[in-house]
């Protein structure tokens, strides 16, 4: 109970019609504050559902989801958007910027409905874009609109930081760039950051891993020692 | 099969976006309901006023004559080629009297083939006192059937009732085709407008002739009413009338000339007979005072002569009382006659005697005058010879002269001898004539005894004896001294020859011849001496002859004398002898006089009472005169009006005969039906919104398809690329789109044409039926027309939409195609240049601004839909506002007058006074003003319209009761002298400006030509203000008076009730007309524009109402991911609702300024094109019009964004942001 994230047999089942479809089949796991986490596992075993779970994009079907003492798992859809409003920031693959907004708008469209913002100017200077403030997404590059993504979620000042393929779409040099900042995020600001990957070759930069395979947490260990991501090749 | 799985693919499609394939087919089927509805709305109610005219077998052509129309002209039309049925008929206006106004009421004979009644209750008139009437006769007097009706025709004195009798028994009500409105056109009499029919039998009718003809025309029944097909197919039968029209029109007026002069010829007769009676009276009249007169005056003269008479018997009393003294005088004087007779008698005897004394002695002196005598001529042959001697003497003179010398001494002495004697000889005759004085004085002494002696004085015999024997010496004296000259004589003449013997001696003395010479002169002188006394000697004798003479004489006088006394005596008593008998006779006649008076006096009694009785005959003749003139008086005052009358009549005839045109014939066809044209006009109204409305519904349907096929396609992008990859053709694939679209279009249209074509007419119809009350039904049929363009169109549309939005995607290759599209780029708008501005946005209205310029097409789609919906609504209110506004403004501004006493068109200038003066007396009435209102027609280039022309009595004070102004500029006008102040509509109509000359007509076809000089603003009926001075100007006649408008202290209900029945009262006054009421009766009858403009609104919310759901939908979708970006990053439901309606707001916002204007402009040409000839809608539209459109937009924007709310609610972000676009 003293985990910052912990999950309690949380299991996830969709209705297709007739059909029962089930995403998660009793997870259980556990991820303390401050805490560079990686989660592995192949397409369709079910990492992206426990990730939305966890960040309030979903609701489980049954287990316990508990999230700096709090069981959201109970939570209603608006306790959830609050939820998701004041701890949560997320990066997704395609970046999901608004695309009528510029760079710093898009972080501003994120700050205005937060208790206790950053400075979006700042954040958007850490992320590296201090020159890019007022550039469209579809002026910039794929690894600047990620860094942007990542500046909005960060700019919240959130609890977590859920990553769902960050580098998905980007090449390895962005890619590695990108994780490089979502790492030293965590180091300097303390922040807790999970990313979901399928590439398990980034897991050695991780304070944790957590592998699944078919619903299920197959594997979970702490890195004692996690290396650089500059260390890291694939 | 193929392509089975694509096909699946479709349904399954169809099934998945429901609310896509439903938003296609409900915005196309609104569209084609709209667009087939109000379009098949137009023919329908052409189509339903079509059956109600063939049902009741309206007619096709109405022909009129200005003088009538007889048998033989019925009989000529119906031998025109290709006139069907012909039916004359009989009309008449009447008055009817209802409790509180005048009624005018056409009057027909029983239609029985053309234009048949359309019996609502009860049936035909079978007998003469029998009626059908109007049915809106029993709403507007509440009578019932059974009740009795009586009518008044308002005709001449002289001229003939047109019908029969005028009291009739309503047994039945109707309606013909030939009235389709409440409108039951205009008449010459009572108020000027029919306000009902009544249906009578034929044998009613008293005319002569058929004032008009009806006539149907072959095939025209089969064809449809209002078309053009029509049209010309009476048309040709009318002409072909009008071509017989001419030769009919000339046998007509012949008839008519021929008869009016006959009755003229005859008029003139009976005047002249009645003049000649008139006249005969007076004369007989004259003659009777002429012979009373001259009664009278023989009256006066056979008094006059009475009283003569009588004086004239006074008269004969006394001469015959003189008579008689006279008589008795007679005898007196006979008896001293005869006694003087006696007297005579003797005197006569003894003159007698004297006499005969006398004639002896002068026989004696006769005999010594004989004596005388020849010594005398012895004397002269002595002087004769002596005278010889001297001229023998004188012979010897010469030698004698000398002798002559001495004898002349001796001569002298001779002589102076011979002078002696001579002296003694003429002393001697002195004596003699003295003694012969005396001799004649004795004489004359003589006489005065003999007269003496005559009157019986015996005395003087004696002295006459006296004188008697002096006279006897006398004369004997005489006698001697005659002896003496006698004696005398001789010696002197002895003498005297003594002296020629001394001349003789002288001679001889022989002294000389002168002596001679002497001597001779000596003898002549002593010739010429003889010859002086012979001469002497001889006058002597002749003296005594004379007095000799005388003596006889004298004596022959005393003999006459004698005789003559003897001759008087006898004479005398004669004379005393028929003295006696005159006497007699006058004694008897004195008797007869004395009869004869009084035989007279007994005539003068008579006569006086002869009199008396003439005097009282005269008296009663008069009597009866005077009373005879009296009569004349009466007879002749009674009848010389009604002569003089007639001779005026007599000669307005025959200026009327003379004035008399050559009739002609009026052949109307059904466009001079003023319903029929009023029904055509008000459906072409609504065919023109039908051109209007429907196709801007149309235009925003199919927009809103394209966009929606767009997103489709669009949504689909993915799917297009995996099927090419898979190898499907571009037909293939682009199938599914078309046939997805062609379905919705086809199904919405078809749905929408059923429902368009049976709701929009019915409703619309329904509503004018509120007008045209008689059309009995409404027909709805489905036009193919309408329906094949408008499903043609909607599908057209759809489709091409659709293939356009396939178009592009089709292009793009399959690799590209299945990578998401590139999401649009964001970009900064205007608004961001003005920094300052800028700055001061919220952050979310920043995005808000941008985000609404992001998508243009949808942008400028909203903007659209809601402009138009924005507009419709507008419209629509606008509509109410200017049909509802007119009578506000039209009775509260323009005419604030209260109410309108109209004068019976007959009443007196007196009467008219009356009321006037009642009025000003009335504290219950401020104000009220004298017009002058009737109809006239006005043509300009060629259009004409009846208007309602005003002459105000005081036209300076005209504008305390209408106000003349310009509607938009509100400047006030004053109705001058110069021209004509016309109204709004009236010019618009007729293209008329101000400055413009138009004309004028007016019932008897004359016409004026007038300059108009101001337009002014008013919205019912047309109406043309003139002045008083002008009108006599222009008519040469004053105006007549025939309405009072009244300005009223109050207005409630119970005053100008009460206000209304004491003025009826009033005899002059037909009736009084409230303007509150007819502001009402106004409202109640546009009340039927009511019901198009709800369903104007509910379409336009419809409209709005898909068209703003549809897009949002669209919307959202298209901004799935940034709506659940927004989710995730941890906006609230709500948050994210605000987020889009935010910029929804802001459309409808923004489409409802452009709906404002678009509709301003729309509602100008709705408000235009649906008002009537007769009005003028208002041209505004209140604010709170706008308002209710605004915020009806608002709501159905509203209404829209609440369900877009729950759409968002339900967004999953999970999904949404897997899903890869």
């Amino acid at each position: 109970m003293s985990s910052f994230v912990q999950l309690e047999s949380v299991k996830k089942s969709y209705k297709m019609g007739e059909v029962s479809i089930h995403a998660l089949e009793g997870v259980d796991l556990h991820i303390e504050k401050g805490e560079f986490v990686v989660i592995v596992g192949p397409s369709g075993s079910g990492k992206t559902t426990m990730l939305n779970i966890m960040g309030g994009m979903d609701s489980c079907t049954s287990g316990k989801v508990w999230i700096d003492q709090t069981d959201i798992s109970r939570y209603t859809p608006k306790q959830l958007t609050s939820y998701r409003r004041d701890d949560i920031g997320f990066v997704f693959q395609f970046y999901n910027l608004v695309q009528n907004l510029t760079a710093l708008e898009n972080v501003e469209l994120a700050l205005q409905i937060c208790k206790d913002p950053l400075n979006a100017k700042d954040v958007l200077e850490d992320v590296g874009l201090g020159e890019r403030l007022f550039n469209f997404p579809a002026q910039l590059s794929g690894g600047e609109q990620q860094r942007v993504a990542i500046a909005r979620a960060l700019a919240k000042n959130p609890k977590l930081l859920l990553c769902d393929e960050p580098t998905g779409a980007l090449d390895y040099h962005t890619g590695k760039q990108i994780l490089k900042l979502l790492q030293d995020t965590c180091n300097k600001k303390g922040m807790t950051v999970i990313v979901i990957t399928h590439n398990s070759a980034i897991a050695p930069m991780a304070d944790r891993v957590i592998k699944i395979k078919n619903g299920k947490v197959h594997k979970m260990f702490e890195n004692a020692e996690p290396i650089s991501i500059d260390e890291i090749e694939w | 099969m193929k392509k089975r799985a694509l096909r699946k693919e479709f349904w399954m499609e169809i099934k998945k976006s429901r609310n896509r394939f439903l938003s296609i087919f409900l915005i196309v089927a609104l569209g084609v309901a709209f667009y087939s509805g109000v379009r098949a709305t137009d023919p329908d109610m052409k189509l339903s006023a079509d059956s109600f005219y063939d049902s009741t077998n309206l007619m096709d052509i109405r022909i009129l004559s200005s003088l009538g129309l007889t048998e033989d002209d019925v009989e000529a039309i119906r031998q025109v080629n290709g006139v069907k049925e012909v039916m004359p008929s009989y009309f008449v206006d009447a008055l009817y009297e209802a409790p509180e106004q005048e009624m005018v009421i056409h009057v027909m004979s029983n239609p029985d083939e053309i234009n048949k009644i359309q019996v609502a209750e009860g049936r035909l008139p079978q007998n003469n006192t029998e009626c059908l009437v109007d049915t809106k006769f029993l709403t507007d007097t509440g009578l019932k059937i059974g009740d009795q009706v009586e009518l008044r025709e308002d005709v001449e004195e002289d001229e003939d009732p047109s019908l029969k009798s005028h009291s009739f028994t309503i047994v039945g009500s109707g309606s013909t085709s030939y009235y389709l409105s409440l409108e039951r056109g205009t008449s010459s009499i009572g108020s000027g407008s029919v306000s009902s029919f009544f249906v009578v039998p034929k044998d009613v009718f008293s005319m002569e002739v058929y004032p008009e003809v009806y006539a149907t025309v072959k095939g025209a029944v089969d064809l449809d009413s209002y078309s053009k097909e029509y049209e010309s197919t009476v048309q040709k039968v009318v002409e072909e009338i009008e071509y017989i029209a001419d030769s009919r029109c000339d046998i007509r007026y012949n008839d008519i000339v021929t008869e009016g002069k006959q009755a003229i010829a005859d008029g003139k007769k009976e005047i002249s007979d009645g003049e000649q009676q008139l006249e005969e009276a007076r004369q007989k009249i004259e003659d009777g005072q002429k012979e009373l007169d001259l009664g009278v005056n023989e009256l006066e003269e056979k008094q006059n002569e009475l009283d003569d008479a009588r004086n004239e018997i006074a008269d004969h009393e006394r001469t015959l009382e003189d008579g008689n003294s006279q008589i008795q005088k007679g005898y007196d004087e006979l008896a001293t006659s005869k006694i003087k007779l006696e007297d005579g008698k003797n005197q006569y005897k003894s003159g007698k005697a004297q006499i005969e004394e006398q004639s002896k002695l002068l026989d004696q002196a006769a005999a010594q005058i004989q004596e005388g005598k020849l010594a005398l001529a012895d004397a002269r042959k002595e002087l004769d010879d002596t005278t010889l001697e001297l001229q023998n003497g004188k012979a010897h003179l010469e030698e004698q002269k000398q002798e002559l010398e001495l004898a002349k001494i001796e001569l002298s002495q001779l002589q102076q001898i011979y002078h002696d004697q001579n002296q003694m000889l003429s002393d001697s005759k002195a004596v003699l004539s003295t003694t012969q004085a005396e001799f004649i004085n004795n004489q004359k002494t003589l006489e005065a005894l003999e007269e003496q002696l005559a009157s019986g004085d015996t005395s003087v015999i004696e002295e006459i004896a006296k004188v008697k024997a002096q006279i006897e010496e006398q004369s004997k004296t005489l006698a001697g001294i005659q002896d003496q000259i006698a004696t005398l004589e001789p010696v002197v003449s002895h003498l005297s020859s003594k002296v020629s013997e001394g001349s003789q001696t002288i001679n001889q003395g022989e002294a000389a011849v002168l002596e001679f010479q002497d001597k001779l002169a000596q003898g002549e002188q002593a010739l010429a001496e003889g010859e002086k006394q012979y001469v002497e000697e001889t006058r002597r004798l002749e003296e005594a002859q004379k007095s000799y003479n005388t003596g006889k004489s004298q004596l022959d006088a005393e003999k006459n004398k004698l005789s003559s006394s003897a001759m008087d005596l006898s004479m005398a008593e004669e004379q005393i002898s028929q003295g006696e008998a005159t006497l007699k006779e006058k004694q008897i006649e004195w008797k007869d006089g004395q009869n004869q008076v009084t035989d007279a006096k007994d005539t003068i009694e008579e006569g006086e009472k002869k009199l008396a009785d003439a005097r009282e005959e005269l008296e009663k003749g008069q009597q009866e005169l005077n009373r005879g003139k009296e009569e004349y008086q009466q007879e002749s005052e009674e009848h010389t009006p009604e002569i003089e009358e007639a001779k005026v009549k007599v000669e307005d005839a025959e200026r009327d005969l003379e004035e008399l045109e050559k009739p002609s014939w009026y052949v109307l066809d059904r466009q001079n039906i003023q319903t029929y044209t009023e029904y055509e006009e008000d459906s072409k109204r609504i065919g023109a919104i039908g051109e209007v409305f429907p196709a801007i519904f149309f235009i925003v349907a199919a927009l809103v398809s394209l966009t929606t096929m767009t997103r489709m396609v669009e949504e689909e992008r993915t799917q297009i690329g995996t099927l090419k990859a898979l190898g499907y053709g571009k037909i293939s694939i682009a199938s599914k789109y078309i046939l997805y679209a062609l379905l919705a279009s086809l199904l919405g249209s078809i749905f929408g044409l059923f429902i368009g074509q049976k709701i929009f007419p019915f409703v619309i119809i329904k509503a004018y039926r509120i007008i045209y009350e008689n059309l009995p039904v409404t027909l709805t049929p489905i036009h193919l027309y309408y329906s094949i363009s408008s499903t043609l169109l909607a599908v057209v549309c759809t489709v091409l939409a659709t293939l356009l939005a396939c178009y592009k995607e089709l292009l793009g290759v399959p690799a590209e195609l299945m990578r998401p599209a590139p999401p649009k780029v964001g970009k900064r708008v205007l608004l961001e240049r003005m920094t300052f501005l800028w700055k001061r946005l919220s952050f979310t209205s920043k995005s808000t601004v941008r985000n609404l310029f992001r998508y243009k097409k949808r942008f400028f789609m909203t903007i659209l839909g809601i402009g138009g919906c924005m507009a419709l609504l507008l419209v629509g209110f606008g509509l109410k506002d200017s049909i509802m506004s007119i009578g506000i403004l039209q009775f509260e501004q323009v005419r604030t007058y209260d109410s309108t006493l109209y004068l019976k068109s007959n009443a007196t200038d007196e009467a008219k006074q009356n009321i006037l003066k009642k009025v000003s007396e009335d504290d219950r009435i401020e104000n009220s003003m004298l017009i002058d209102e009737n109809t006239v027609d006005i043509s300009f280039h060629g259009k004409q319209k009846s208007t309602l022309l005003v002459v105000p009595s005081t036209p300076e004070e005209l504008s305390s009761f209408i106000k003349l102004r310009d509607r938009e500029s509100q400047e006030p006008y004053e109705l001058d002298d110069q021209g004509i102040i016309i109204t709004e509509k009236l010019a618009s109509l007729l293209n008329v400006k101000a400055g413009d000359t138009v004309l004028l007509k007016n019932d008897d076809m004359e016409q004026v030509e007038v300059v108009v000089s101001h337009v002014v603003e008013n919205y019912f009926y047309h109406y043309t203000f003139l002045s008083p001075a002008l009108y006599q100007r222009l008519y040469g006649e004053e105006p007549n008076y025939n309405q009072v408008l009244t300005d009223n202290s109050h207005t409630d209900d119970e005053f100008e009730r009460n206000l209304q029945s004491d003025y009826l009262k009033e005899d002059a006054v037909t009736t009084v007309v409230l303007n509150s009421s007819v502001s009402e009766r106004i409202g109640d009858m546009l009340g039927s524009m009511d019901t198009v403009i709800y369903v104007l609104v509910i379409s336009a919310g419809l409209l709005a109402f898909i068209v703003l759901y549809n897009l949002n939908n669209i919307n959202v979708s298209e901004r799935m991911r940034e709506l659940a970006t927004l989710k995730v990053l941890g906006f609230y439901d709500v948050e994210v609702s605000t987020y889009v309606i935010r910029e929804n707001l802001w459309l409808t916002a923004i489409g409802s300024m452009v709906g404002l204007v678009l509709g301003r402009f729309l509602h100008r040409f709705v408000v235009i094109t649906a008002e009537t000839d007769m009005t003028m809608f208002g041209r505004n539209i209140f604010f709170k019009s706008y308002v209710y459109s605004v915020l009806l937009t608002f709501v159905f924007s509203i209404l829209v964004n609440m369900v877009m709310h729950v759409k968002l609610k339900k967004i999953d972000m999970v999904e949404s942001m897997k899903s890869v676009e």
